[in-house]
């Protein structure tokens, strides 16, 4: 089974060809970081990933993509990306928790670990994970509940970039992963088809309701 | 045969995608959000692009449909890079771009505006050329002079602040009437007097730019009218106040419209975009192009309005004319100035 793996939540992208026979193997992957720009840099990465590896859209078997949480603009493009691909070559597209990816991508994921994303406006988005399963979150918020819960929930590794941003204790750099977004979705495969992709976006959108002025139509 | 064009539109609330093949329509798929963008009495991006994301791939699933065709019998694929707001357009444009990736087609990244005026090439056939066009809509107001819908148009003239349907939503919004106020203006103003009230022509004194256009003074001046009746305690006149609003706009633009054919001596004048669809805009053009001699195209309203059909057309045409396609890294441009019709 050969899968595209995706993801748009940070501010880099991350794509990879993950081939699953008895163990999944990461045939080639490419990760950016740094500049947004997603909209830009990620049709050309897949390209250039499936080019590596010697395949064609036609031979793959599923589309992978992270669902967030991220910033909302950067997320919509790995998604609508993903489901534009499986619908071009009918084939499922399973959606995955941003931050999972990253848990899941660790070399270790024993004990607990934090990950924490930057969700800009002074925000993180965070989950909490025992032996690389989601205990808690995700959650969108100030660093100082990550510190809050850290002070309850005592971590082996915190990690991410808003771990990072944020100066949190102990904090490493990562990111998501071709082999960490297939993990996060190895319970969905061939489990039938998979669910309409709903991305986590955490906040409403922006906008308020205009005040009301009294109508000049008698009512 | 010429070329099947698949065309994504997701400038602003509506996700559109279209089948075209030529000057033929072979599919017009819309999802519109506007019900979302109700009650914050205008468009909200984010609101917007959330939207696209969730309507677009069943949008074309639909499109395909109605059109009876597979992803197979796609040949080329356009999309709008802008004008637009920047979230919407990123969604259309990356499914654009993973479409064209995955069915190994070339894409087309054009002008949502040049889209407006290519509509009409699959209502009433190939545009005259050169060819006037009044685009009006609830983003933009503009006067293009077209040499060639593919490659060469320029502006002659714009709005300096409202768009004419933004000037519409505001008014319907004092009249107490809601959100989109294009069309329930139009329903009101048929029981109104349109010389009931003199609401001022904005931009039309002899030293004023000749195309440009302004509608932010209309709208003050019925909300000072409208506030006055208010506060002798007289019952508005919903009726006349959008009859007379309306003639004002439709008047402004179709005088500014016609010297433009003029003044260019061009004999043909395409009216597109949302507000095209305004019954009293339609009649005073058609009226003032026959006094004038001039040819009118007006699309249908259901074309008029944001589609995908229009960016399939305007793809259809850019094939037509071996405009060589977009890179996959193109990047969208919500500011994209007509005069670049492809990128």
């Amino acid at each position: 089974m050969l899968i595209l793996a995706l993801d748009t939540a940070t501010a880099g992208v991350v794509v990879g060809v993950v081939e699953v026979a008895a163990a999944a193997r990461v045939l080639a992957e490419c990760r950016t970081s740094g500049v947004a720009r997603h909209g830009e840099a990620l049709a050309p990465t897949v390209a250039a990933v499936l080019a590596e590896v010697g395949r064609r859209p036609a031979d793959l078997d599923a589309v992978v993509v992270g669902v967030g949480p991220g910033p909302f603009t950067g997320l919509r493009i790995g998604m609508i990306s993903a489901a534009a691909f499986g619908d071009a070559v009918d084939i499922p597209v399973y959606g995955v928790g941003s931050l999972d990816a990253v848990a899941l991508g660790l070399a270790d994921a024993g004990g607990t670990t934090y990950v924490v994303t930057d969700a800009r406006r002074r925000e993180v988005y965070w989950a909490r994970y025992t032996d690389g399963r989601r205990v808690d979150g995700p959650h969108v918020g100030p660093a100082q509940d990550v510190r809050d819960a850290l002070a309850e929930q005592p971590a082996d590794r915190v990690v991410g970039a808003g771990a990072l941003l944020y100066d949190l204790p102990g904090a490493v750099a990562a990111g998501a992963t071709a082999a960490g977004l297939l993990a996060a979705a190895v319970p969905k495969l061939g489990q039938g088809p998979p669910e309409p992709l709903r991305a986590a976006y955490l906040r409403r959108p922006d906008a308020s309701e205009p005040r009301p002025r009294v109508p000049a139509v008698p009512r | 045969m010429p070329e099947l064009v698949l065309g994504i539109e997701t400038s602003c609330d509506e996700t559109g995608v279209g089948l075209v093949r030529g000057t033929t329509l072979f599919a017009d798929a819309v999802a519109s959000s506007v019900a979302e963008h109700v009650r914050f009495g205008g468009v909200v991006p984010e609101v917007a692009a959330r939207a696209h994301l969730e309507a677009l791939v069943p949008t074309l699933r639909r499109a395909l449909g109605e059109a009876g065709v597979r992803r197979s019998d796609i040949d080329a694929i356009a999309v709008t890079a802008g004008p637009g707001l920047a979230g919407a357009l990123l969604v259309g444009t990356s499914a654009a771009k993973a479409y064209a990736l995955a069915l190994d087609r070339p894409l087309y990244a054009v002008n949502h505006l040049a889209g407006h005026v290519a509509v009409d090439t699959v209502e009433h056939g190939l545009l005259p050329t050169p060819l006037v066009a009044l685009l009006v809509s609830g983003g933009h107001t503009s006067l293009l002079l077209v040499d060639d819908v593919a490659h060469t148009i320029r502006t002659l003239g714009a709005t300096v602040d409202d768009a004419a349907g933004e000037a519409f939503d505001k008014v319907a919004r004092l009249l107490g009437l809601p959100y989109p106020g294009g069309p329930v203006i139009d329903r009101i103003a048929a029981d109104g007097d349109p010389a009931a009230i003199a609401f001022p022509r904005g931009m039309t004194g002899p030293r004023d730019a000749p195309y440009d256009f302004s509608f932010s003074g209309l709208k003050t001046a019925v909300a000072r009218w409208v506030e006055a009746c208010e506060a002798a305690g007289r019952p508005v006149p919903v009726a006349d106040v959008a009859a007379s609003f309306q003639e004002a706009v439709a008047d402004v633009l179709t005088a500014k419209a016609i010297r433009a054919c003029r003044e260019h001596g061009v004999g043909d004048l395409l009216v597109g975009g949302g507000v095209a669809a305004n019954s009293r805009l339609r009649t005073l053009a058609e009226q003032r192009c026959a006094a004038a001699g001039l040819r009118l195209r007006v699309p249908r309203p259901r074309l008029c309005t944001d589609n995908g059909a229009m960016i399939a057309a305007l793809g259809a045409r850019v094939v037509a004319a071996g405009v060589t396609p977009s890179a996959l890294d193109f990047a969208t441009d919500p500011g994209l100035p007509v005069e670049r019709v492809s990128l």
